[in-house]
């Protein structure tokens, strides 16, 4: 009678151990197939995935993060006496830019008032410091530590202070995930300073440069030319200093991201005005 | 209670899996080279508990650890998921050949296994996604597969031996 017992609880369990098996398979083709049709449901497993998880994974691998901040110090100090000189050059010729500025600035702001002229400077949402970046392998992603309580939704422009960033592509409670322009998914409309010629950027598979996807009219830009955003998408506000042309080819081109995407601290999230 | 807490290499490896995750999804571009070495760790891991520890809980650890990952990395579902899930069910049905082969056999049955599950994972994040296919960071996990397997097999080893 025992041994009875015994054979049936066995069984009752592998049978149970199998149903519970069948069911993982049949959410993770839900899963798949909700990734692809159906948001809400996708954007709550990701939402709980990165509110709840970040923080445990941050707590357990904070003594690597500590290593590696002591690494990186020990490094930064290495190069301390060049870092120095080169700064005191960059002040010197900053110097002589800010003067330079000041003077436009006020020439800009008479004849703004002289033309009656509205200006499209950008409204800035918040500024967040971000908190994780994708290893690169897949995709170029950074996390911020923002989201929906700070109104920061789907499609904004995320710059800083060198220039454009990217544009969030999901946000949950806290956190919102950010496409880098220099991934090849990205599609960024830029202009020319010299001739406002038109055309669309993407990343290379390799991260390090913006290629052209499209140019209106197959009317390439030089060597040296500066590009900033056009404002055709509506998400990206108008004038962020994009990238610089360094190669020209037949039909197509390369350019240089102004932002360097392995030092980001902090960034702004902004909209058009 | 005390068997639930008594740590055998089942749980040993159950935390060294999440530690490593951890390490994975957080923020190394300062360092690139450690989070390569601990991708490559983490795959060899994963596949080291599914041919030697192969039981019905794997299904979930499976599945939690790929989910987390592809929320992580792509922002998208699927890649890691659907490699890790049919990883397992192909360990499920081909442990039992290993059993036959020598120790050294089964090392590089094991690094042969993990080239391929990565492979697998970049062409279906290739051809679900459209993510684009990086051929360096391809060929430095390819390398760096190749160079710590070894050393991470006979650690491994050591683990084993906690019963």
């Amino acid at each position: 009678m025992l041994k009875k017992n015994i054979t049936n609880s066995k069984v009752k369990r592998k049978s149970l151990g199998s149903f519970f098996v069948s069911l993982l398979f049949l959410l993770t083709f839900l899963l798949v197939l909700f990734n692809k049709t159906d948001y809400f449901v996708v954007n709550k497993v990701k939402s709980f995935g990165i509110d709840v998880i970040t923080p445990i994974t941050h707590f357990i691998s904070s003594p690597i993060t500590i290593v590696t901040n002591i690494g990186l110090r020990i490094r930064d100090f290495q190069n301390f006496k060049n870092e120095n000189l080169k700064l005191k050059e960059e002040i010197i010729r900053l110097k002589k830019w800010q003067t330079l500025a000041i003077k436009n600035s006020r020439e800009n702001r008479v004849f703004k008032r002289l033309l009656n002229s509205t200006s499209h400077e950008v409204d800035i949402i918040k500024t967040v410091s971000v908190i994780d970046q994708s290893p690169g392998m897949y995709s170029k992603l950074v996390t911020i530590n923002a989201g929906l309580n700070y109104n920061i939704e789907k499609n904004l422009a995320v710059i800083n202070e060198k220039g454009l960033v990217g544009k969030t592509i999901f946000s949950s409670n806290k956190k919102s995930k950010v496409l880098l322009i220099n991934d090849p998914t990205s599609s960024i409309p830029v202009k020319t300073l010299s001739d406002n010629s038109y055309s669309i950027l993407s990343g290379t598979s390799n991260g390090k440069y913006l290629i052209s996807t499209f140019t209106k009219d197959n009317e390439l830009p030089k060597v040296g030319d500066l590009l900033v955003t056009s404002g055709n998408a509506k998400i990206f506000p108008r004038d962020i200093l994009v990238a610089k042309v360094i190669k020209v080819s037949e039909d197509r081109y390369f350019a240089l991201p102004y932002v360097d995407f392995n030092n980001l601290n902090y960034v702004q999230v902004v909209k058009s005005k | 209670m005390h068997s639930f807490l008594r740590l055998n290499s089942f749980k040993i490896y159950n935390i060294l899996l999440i530690i490593v995750f951890s390490i994975i999804v957080n923020d190394n571009h300062s360092f690139p080279l450690i989070y390569t070495a601990f991708y490559c760790i983490f795959h060899f891991l994963i596949i080291y508990l599914g041919v030697y520890y192969y039981r019905k809980q794997l299904y979930f650890i499976y599945f939690l650890y790929g989910l987390g990952l592809d929320i992580f990395w792509l922002n998208e579902i699927g890649p890691h998921l659907i490699v890790f899930m049919s990883m397992l069910v192909f360990f499920n049905l081909s442990t039992k050949y290993f059993y036959n082969l020598s120790s050294f056999k089964i090392y590089v049955v094991l690094i042969i296994i993990q080239l391929t599950m990565i492979s697998f994972e970049v062409f279906v994040s290739f051809f679900l996604l459209n993510f684009s296919f990086n051929l360096n960071y391809f060929i430095q996990i390819y390398l760096s597969t190749l160079l710590l397997s070894f050393p991470i097999f006979l650690f491994f080893s050591k683990i084993d031996k906690y019963k």
